[in-house]
């Protein structure tokens, strides 16, 4: 019998993963896609927020500053990049009590180092927001990461500590059985003491499949749209208006690979698999976005993607044993990704007086990351083609990623084309994968013995090759 | 399975829109084509054996020859397993053959299943029940 | 290639090309179809072909050629750094040329509204998958754009057993070579349709359908399909220049396609013979 089966692979599943992985119990994860993080993760905006945003008396508030702490602690540890950008809330006239209040409620959180700042401060720090910005709160501790890449880095170390991941499972059943659960997926079928349900979107369905009520999820789809590296970097820090009722509004974020994004929408939707970009969300975006930094333009945009908020109705987390060891993780969206690693500290606390948390014994805190031939000098380049020359042959040449890397991803789990890009920033430069994508392909092929007929994009179905093959 | 090639091809003699030569000098009917030979791409018109607007005596065939039955060329790859490797090496063949004999000549070359890689420029021949056709290696 | 042998016929000793890949010829390599060298050799030869003459020409001089090189960062100092399997490697020149061809317009590019499914490619890239790696992307296509390379893969793709439903071109007029809209689209009995403008890519993990426009009219349709290629345009590979922060200008040269996007290889193989003649 296992002690914990997470279903769901996305950041909420994985830091669960991780945190269990520090204690001497059997933790098995599913995820129902071909890799991780191919969920909602996928498209998160990636900011590890400040946390001043929710009320101070809220869980959403709490956990969002202790995961930003977490988070600097474990982009270390764990290797994955974490650039410390820090946040503002923009005031246009009129605003100024909001952001007041906020830099109040942040202060009671703990938050440190919030402070109001005036246009003088703006026009010489943030020389691209528009000048009707009356004040703004500086947040220093908020931060950016790539939500894949602290996805991966927590399930490599879970995996290094004996954690199992199984991708490409999808829960079919689950049942009370024997003072547990049986879970069974398309694969086969497993026995639990306890559930953690981080399912995302489907958590509602997951929890019903256990026969216990949860919130309903109703997904929120939003638009991001990213700008070409070469306009200029036009803000230092993560830009946000002062919040609506639903949504933290549309942002600025500069993110760890140097480009802006701006996004995102929200539009309540019916379809759980509607990640359309549409015009109306571009020009919802540009138009939100032109008020705070007048100068983004239309051309700029290179890319785009949507994604959907695993929405409830109340909006709040939902961490909750809803039954005989069937912990629901339900409705986490913002600030989710930067509360997550706290929410798996959260359930560990939710649960000690059933479960015994006994310490791992040697157990690994650390985990090492693909080495990324960009960043590294000319001193390391070398001694890497010397270890192995496929460091020496690059493969992607807009990122600059090389053969070796593309090997490496696909040793750590990747499959498919979206999990080596994750993994290695393949196919997200200017030329989006054109010239890159078949010799990735044939590393595949080569690597996993399989045929070209048999790589997806991003698992069954989507298959590249759907003529004839070699 | 439905065939995805074009129920009927361009049938000898098609008209082409193009703007009308002056035809001072020739009866109807005349047919428009627009040469492929250079890319200098000139109008021509036709009454199958004048031929006005070419800018070269290769023009002036290829009208004519449009008329009566247009010929083309097929460049193609194929597939060459030796024990070790598959090549992927491109072709033409030898000469223009009949547009609408193209399907069941892509057939042809597709059946084949050569060996070895012959040098650049070497000629190979596929043999059939129809007329043999040759194919030059292009590259390697 | 060409300007190297401008260079070395006119004397120049010191000659260095670094290829990326792992053979001269560029783009050449995959362009299987005729059109090239009526000027230059004076015989209508396949880019292939043509890659192979001129290789085999470069290969008789006294140039050096280093191939599976990448080369990452020029300085305005005229340092370039390049990388392969042997190491990564500064050196200084007295003049740099960039002969590093164009990089295609994509779907992401020009924003276009939709689901992201598998099934979507560049006309170049579905150029490569067929040519040189023998393998056929879909059997349902359609192409987006009608410049050149799009015309000749509508080609390639209906030899090879894929329907082409359509080529749709935004413009009102063709973007390739009128030779090409001929005996590639015309031949095949494939239509051209112009003002027509994309609205939507529709498919949850590989293209179904898409949704378009004729923006004379104002008709929409929706047209099922499985693979989309887009041919709307290519941008002078110049990166290097970009990322250094420097222009071209004495002693740094573009060439080719890396300059400005060329007809004809003949006339590139011209140009660029005179540039390197021009810098012994």
């Amino acid at each position: 019998m296992i002690d914990f089966v997470i279903i769901g692979g996305g950041i909420i599943g994985t830091s669960m993963a991780h945190e269990l992985a520090k204690y001497q119990l059997a933790v098995v994860l599913l995820e129902k896609e071909a890799e991780l993080s191919f969920g909602v993760s996928k498209s998160n905006s990636g900011i590890v927020h400040t946390g001043f945003q929710d009320h101070h008396e809220s869980l959403k508030g709490r956990l969002a500053v202790r995961g930003n702490v977490l988070y600097r602690k474990m982009a270390k540890e764990l290797e994955f990049p974490l650039v410390p950008t820090g946040e503002l809330v923009v005031a246009f006239p009129g605003e100024r009590d909001v952001v007041e209040s906020m830099k109040e409620n942040g202060e009671r959180l703990g938050i440190p180092g919030l402070e109001i700042v005036d246009r003088q401060w703006l026009r010489k720090n943030e020389p691209k927001l528009s000048k009707k910005v009356e004040c703004a709160l500086l947040g220093p501790t908020g931060a950016v990461i790539n939500p894949y890449e602290a996805i991966y880095a927590m399930a490599e170390n879970a995996t290094s500590n004996g954690v199992e991941i199984r991708c490409g499972q999808e829960v079919l059943s689950i049942e009370r059985n024997g003072g547990g659960w049986r879970v069974v997926t398309t694969e086969g079928e497993l026995r639990t003491h306890f559930v953690i349900n981080a399912a995302g979107l489907s958590a509602d369905r997951i929890s019903s499949l256990a026969g216990i009520d949860a919130p309903r999820i109703t997904p929120r789809k939003g638009e991001e749209f990213i700008l070409d590296r070469h306009a200029d970097r036009l803000t230092q820090r993560i830009i946000f208006p002062v919040p609506h009722k639903k949504t933290k509004g549309i942002l600025v974020i500069p993110t760890v690979d140097g480009n802006t994004m701006i996004g995102p929408t929200a539009e309540e939707i019916d379809d759980k698999n509607d990640l359309t970009t549409t015009r109306e969300g571009k020009q919802g975006v540009l138009r939100g976005i032109q008020k705070v930094v007048p100068s983004i333009r239309e051309d700029q945009i290179i890319a785009s993607f949507a994604g959907l908020r695993p929405a409830t109705e109340n909006g709040k987390f939902h961490i909750r044993e809803d039954g005989e060891g069937f912990v629901n993780l339900v409705g986490i969206q913002s600030p989710g990704l930067t509360a997550a690693p706290a929410i798996a500290e959260r359930v560990v606390e939710l649960l000690a007086d059933k479960v015994t948390f006994t310490p791992r014994k040697n157990h690994i805190a650390t985990r090492k990351a693909i080495p990324r031939f960009r960043l590294l000098n000319t001193r390391e380049r070398n001694r890497l083609i010397r270890e192995d020359p496929d460091y020496g042959e690059v493969v992607c040449r807009c990122e600059l990623v090389t053969k070796k890397e593309i090997r490496e991803a696909i040793r750590r789990g990747a499959r498919t084309l979206d999990g080596i890009k994750f993994r290695t920033r393949s196919q997200m430069g200017r030329c989006h994968g054109s010239f890159c994508t078949m010799k990735i392909m044939a590393i595949i092929a080569e690597e996993l013995g399989i045929a070209y007929e048999a790589i997806t994009k991003r698992g069954k179905g989507s298959e590249i090759i759907k003529g004839y093959g070699t | 399975m439905e065939s995805h090639w074009p129920e009927t091809f361009p049938s000898p003699g098609r008209d082409l829109k193009v703007k009308k030569a002056e035809s001072k000098v020739m009866p109807e009917p005349l047919k428009h084509y627009i040469c492929i030979v250079c890319p200098k791409s000139c109008e021509l018109e036709t009454d199958g054996t004048e031929v006005a607007g070419a800018g070269c005596k290769r023009g002036e065939k290829f009208a004519r020859q449009e008329m009566v039955l247009p010929m083309r060329v097929i460049t193609t790859t194929v597939k060459f397993s030796s024990k070790k490797k598959t090549r992927i090496i491109p072709v033409k063949t030898a000469s223009a053959v009949p547009l609408e004999d193209i399907p069941s000549i892509m057939e042809r070359i597709k059946g084949l299943r050569p060996r070895e890689v012959p040098p650049v420029g070497s000629r190979v021949k596929v043999n059939g029940d129809q007329e043999p056709i040759e194919l030059i290696i292009t590259g390697e | 290639m060409a300007v190297a042998m401008g260079a070395a016929e006119a004397g120049l000793k010191k000659i260095l090309i670094l290829e990326r890949l792992h053979r001269l010829g560029g783009i050449l390599n995959q362009c299987i179809h005729v059109g090239f060298g009526l000027k230059y050799f004076k015989k209508e030869l396949t880019g292939t072909e043509y890659a192979v003459r001129y290789r085999n020409m470069v290969l008789e001089k006294d140039i050096e050629v280093k191939t599976s090189c990448f080369v990452h960062r020029i300085t305005p100092e005229k340092q370039v750094t390049f990388v392969s399997p042997e190491g990564e490697v500064t050196v200084s020149a007295k003049n740099i040329v960039l002969a590093t061809g164009c990089r295609e317009r994509t779907r992401e590019m020009l924003t276009v509204p939709g689901s992201r499914p598998a099934g979507i490619f560049t006309a170049g890239l579905v150029q490569e998958m067929i040519n040189i790696y023998g393998v056929l992307p879909g059997r349902n296509a359609v192409i987006i754009g009608s410049g050149d390379i799009g015309l000749i893969m509508a080609r390639r793709l209906t030899l090879e057993g894929s329907r082409v439903h359509a080529v749709l071109e935004i413009m009102d007029h063709l973007s390739g070579l009128i030779r090409n809209k001929i005996q590639c689209l015309d031949d095949f009995g494939i239509s051209l349709y112009l003002e027509h403008e994309l609205l939507e890519i529709c498919g949850k993990d590989r293209v179904e359908a898409i949704r378009y426009r004729d923006n004379r009219t104002g008709e929409e349709t929706r047209l099922s399909c499985d693979t989309l290629l887009f041919s709307v345009g290519l941008v002078p590979e110049q990166d290097l220049l970009i990322d250094a922060g420097i222009e071209a200008g004495t002693g740094i040269y573009l060439a080719g396609n890396a300059d400005f996007v060329h007809d004809l290889v003949d006339t590139v193989t011209k140009e660029a013979e005179e540039l390197g003649k021009s810098l012994a």
